[in-house]
């Protein structure tokens, strides 16, 4: 689970403020969709959450541990999906798996499994064995989502998952959250495609200039609104001014 | 026009020329940081300059004087600086034309092949300025103030400084264009590239010693050299014959001098049109398909299952990581290793083929100097280890990937120690060399050879650590091209002057120990255990700060 409390970082000494005082929490077995307009602040978030920046003020606590203070615990249980996979060129995409899979020490036999798995789920079987720097971008966002996955994340975290990948890998993707959920675990996730975040989120979260302007399910998102429209309408409503 | 426009475009992007303004007016701190550092590395050098190098032009000057042929100063600096260009050229050309980021923005666009090969061709120039000018300059202005030469000297002296760098780095841009071409081959261009680089240099000494070979040894043949008009100074010509021109523009005077002046333009600007004509046919030929995958294999699933089920520590998969990285990238292979290629070679060329130092080898290597030697043995290993940027720029190698440092769940501190196994592996690359100078010079006892190769890598760890500490003090992420990461990176400076002030730590502990009469294994010992200690003091400093650095480091 995730727990955002009181969270505001800025950037320029205090000129730009990007996410301001910002509070949410994520219950295991939820799919919680995060939107907002460019700029909101939900890469600054989600950068965050697992660790690449870190807060002005505010706690991150996922899976019951404080990402300040203790981060090696939150990074053992959680996986992140940048929005750019920018990964090993000179890697195989075999070798950038077993990477992943040394540094979260997966289990010999776990790993064999599982990249056997999700290499046939993302249809990457055959270009394994070549170098990353051949991959077209859906390829490489598809090592990266294979390589978050070795490991089973308590917490999933993908900031825009879905670009780039082709619809049935994307359709897999989505399948494979729900899965994961099913299972108890938690997935968090940015997107600007208001569809598939209607459909597959338990909660959305909308967010624009760092304040967290709407969050709940959509049946709350209406409610909040006060709007009986699609999510689409109910977010240009809310990040209207 | 357009030719300009991706000029300024390439010579912004190539110094952070907006990005400069725009922390001149958001960041200042991080702007005098920077000033502050360059500072520094500039200060320290400056003593080494003007006691050794000015000193060294200003002798040079008088000797020729002495003999009647005071332009050797101008010729020699000419050829000197056109053979620096030359070879630092070679990386700075392969990685701008070939490895920059923005060639999937440039080639889409609407210009010409030529025409982003002229403005890569710029940036490589500007670069080069910056060690063309304090190599040159003094020797124009030595010369000049000395031989009481007027204005016109000066300024035709400021046009042939820059043009120095023109023609070399037109000789380079075209041998890589059509090295990149016939190396455009599929999964092995990277390994062949690496093996065009590292021969093109060892070409290039193997030409010089030749020449130097080729010259007239008997004494009354060497009095003509100095007796005659010019002799001395078309002899060191022989290497770089278009300084002779330039050193003719400036020196010799009315008509002569304007002719040969006109003579070093033509030579350069057809460098120039050469470069633009292989650059109009040649650039995409290398760069295209550089990237497309090779016709797939069948994939066996039994090989894939052995693969995946290789398990390693987090430790020795750091390493592996690394080395493998650097294997693979051609700018890094060739900056890391090529110089453990290069220097001895550079080193063995001329003891291989002159006489003339065969006297100061037997001498040095005297059973009454088995000792002095021994140490030179382990300091050649040493040095060599601090000759390899790898782990002065192994922050820096990581550029935009370093998010995957920091979210993988692996101590900072065992990140470390991967970085730091994988540097010391580099530097037991030199080991092999230490074990063919034994072959074939020093013949070292089995024993001794076992001492000087334990002692040298022992003197590896304080280069190594000191130099990662200062890369993981300040790493320089946000490059768009791997040359920037490893050569353009100030930390590789200062990781060197890191190890300069241990080895000469060790040195004054040597030389004391030696003056106060200990038997020589314990000096040996002495050694090793001060180099563990100074490389363990780095390392210390790093377990420190490590938790913090991976957290504030911003990945770009």
């Amino acid at each position: 689970m995730i727990e955002i409390r009181g969270v505001s970082k800025s950037y320029n000494n205090g000129a730009v403020k990007a996410v301001d005082n910002l509070s949410l929490s994520v219950r295991p077995g939820e799919i919680f969709g995060f939107l907002g307009p460019n700029g909101a602040g939900k890469t600054t978030t989600i950068k965050m959450m697992v660790g690449l920046l870190q807060s002005d003020s505010g706690s991150i606590v996922i899976n019951g541990h404080d990402v300040a203070k203790e981060p090696l615990k939150v990074k053992a249980s959680i996986s992140y999906v940048p929005d750019y996979p920018e990964v090993y060129e000179k890697l195989t995409g075999l070798e950038y798996l077993t990477f992943l899979a040394d540094m979260y020490r997966v289990p010999q036999a776990v790993r064999l499994a599982r990249m056997k798995r999700f290499l046939k789920l993302f249809d990457m079987t055959d270009a394994v064995e070549d170098l990353i720097q051949s991959y077209s971008h859906g390829m490489r966002q598809k090592i990266v989502l294979i390589g978050a996955l070795l490991h089973e994340p308590e917490v999933f975290i993908l900031d825009e998952p879905m670009v780039g990948l082709d619809p049935r890998s994307a359709h897999n993707l989505k399948e494979y959250m729900r899965e994961h959920c099913d299972r108890g675990k938690t997935v968090f996730f940015s997107t600007h495609v208001l569809e598939v975040a209607e459909k597959l989120c338990d909660r959305i979260g909308i967010i624009s200039r760092g304040r967290l302007i709407a969050c709940g399910t959509m049946a709350e998102l209406k409610e909040q609104a006060k709007s009986t429209g699609s999510l689409e309408q109910i977010f240009l409503e809310l990040t209207e001014s | 026009m357009r030719l300009w426009t991706l000029i300024k475009q390439q010579l912004n992007v190539a110094f952070s020329l907006s990005a400069l303004r725009w922390y001149a007016r958001h960041d200042r701190k991080k702007i005098a940081g920077g000033i502050a550092i360059a500072a520094v590395v500039i200060a320290s050098l400056v003593p080494l300059y003007f006691s050794v190098y000015l000193k060294f032009l200003e002798a040079v000057f008088f000797a020729g004087l002495n003999i009647g042929q005071p332009e050797i100063l101008l010729t020699l600096t000419l050829v000197f600086t056109s053979f620096v260009v030359f070879f630092i050229g070679i990386a700075f050309v392969m990685s701008t034309f070939y490895f920059s980021r923005d060639l999937s923005l440039l080639v889409p666009l609407p210009v010409t092949p030529g025409e982003i090969v002229g403005a890569k061709f710029a940036v490589v120039l500007v670069q080069e300025y910056l060690l063309v000018v304090p190599l040159l300059l003094p020797a124009i202005i030595i010369y000049g103030l000395h031989m009481g030469a007027g204005i016109a000297f000066f300024l035709a002296g400021l046009v042939v400084l820059l043009l120095v760098p023109v023609l070399p780095l037109a000789v380079v841009s075209a041998v890589t264009l059509l090295l990149m071409r016939v190396t455009n081959l599929g999964r092995y261009k990277d390994f062949l590239r690496l093996v065009g680089m590292v021969l093109l240099v060892v070409f290039l000494l193997g030409i010089n010693v030749l020449v130097t070979k080729l010259a007239p040894m008997a004494q009354e043949e060497m009095l003509a050299l100095l007796l005659e008009e010019e002799g001395l100074t078309r002899f060191i010509a022989r290497l770089f014959p278009p300084a002779l021109l330039a050193a003719r523009a400036l020196t010799a005077g009315g008509a002569a001098s304007v002719l040969n002046f006109l003579g070093y333009l033509a030579l350069n600007l057809a460098g120039v049109a050469l470069t633009k004509f292989l650059g109009e046919r040649l650039f995409y030929r290398g760069l295209i398909g550089g990237e497309e995958v090779s016709a797939r294999k069948s994939v066996s699933l039994s090989r894939l299952e052995r693969k995946m089920a290789k398990v390693s520590s987090p430790a020795a998969a750091i390493a592996a990581r690394e080395i493998k990285l650097l294997v693979r990238t051609p700018i890094y292979l060739f900056n890391s290793i090529g110089i453990l290629v290069i220097v001895p070679v550079a080193l063995l060329l001329p003891l291989l083929m002159g006489d003339a130092v065969d006297p100061l080898l037997a001498i040095f290597l005297q059973p009454g100097n088995r000792f002095f030697v021994n140490l030179a043995g382990a300091a050649f290993i040493a040095i060599m280890g601090a000759f390899t940027p790898a782990s002065s720029s192994s922050f820096s190698r990581e550029g935009k990937q370093f998010w995957l440092s920091q979210v993988i769940p692996v101590p900072p501190a065992v990140q470390i120690r991967g970085k730091i196994l994988y540097s010391l592996l580099l530097c037991l690359l030199a080991v092999p060399l230490v074990i063919l100078l034994s072959v074939f010079f020093t013949k070292w006892s089995p024993l001794e050879l076992l001492l000087v190769i334990v002692l040298g890598l022992c003197g590896c760890l304080p280069p190594v650590t000191s130099s990662l500490l200062i890369d993981l003090l300040r790493p320089y992420l946000d490059w768009d091209n791997p040359q920037r990461a490893i050569k353009q990176n100030m930390n590789v400076v200062l990781g060197m002057a890191a190890a300069a002030l241990c080895f000469w730590l060790l040195y004054l502990l040597g030389k004391y120990l030696y003056g106060a009469g200990l038997p020589e294994y314990r000096i040996y010992a002495a050694l090793a255990i001060a180099a563990l200690l100074l490389g363990y003091i780095p390392y210390l400093v790093m377990l420190q700060i490590a938790d913090r650095r991976y957290r504030d480091i911003v990945s770009p």
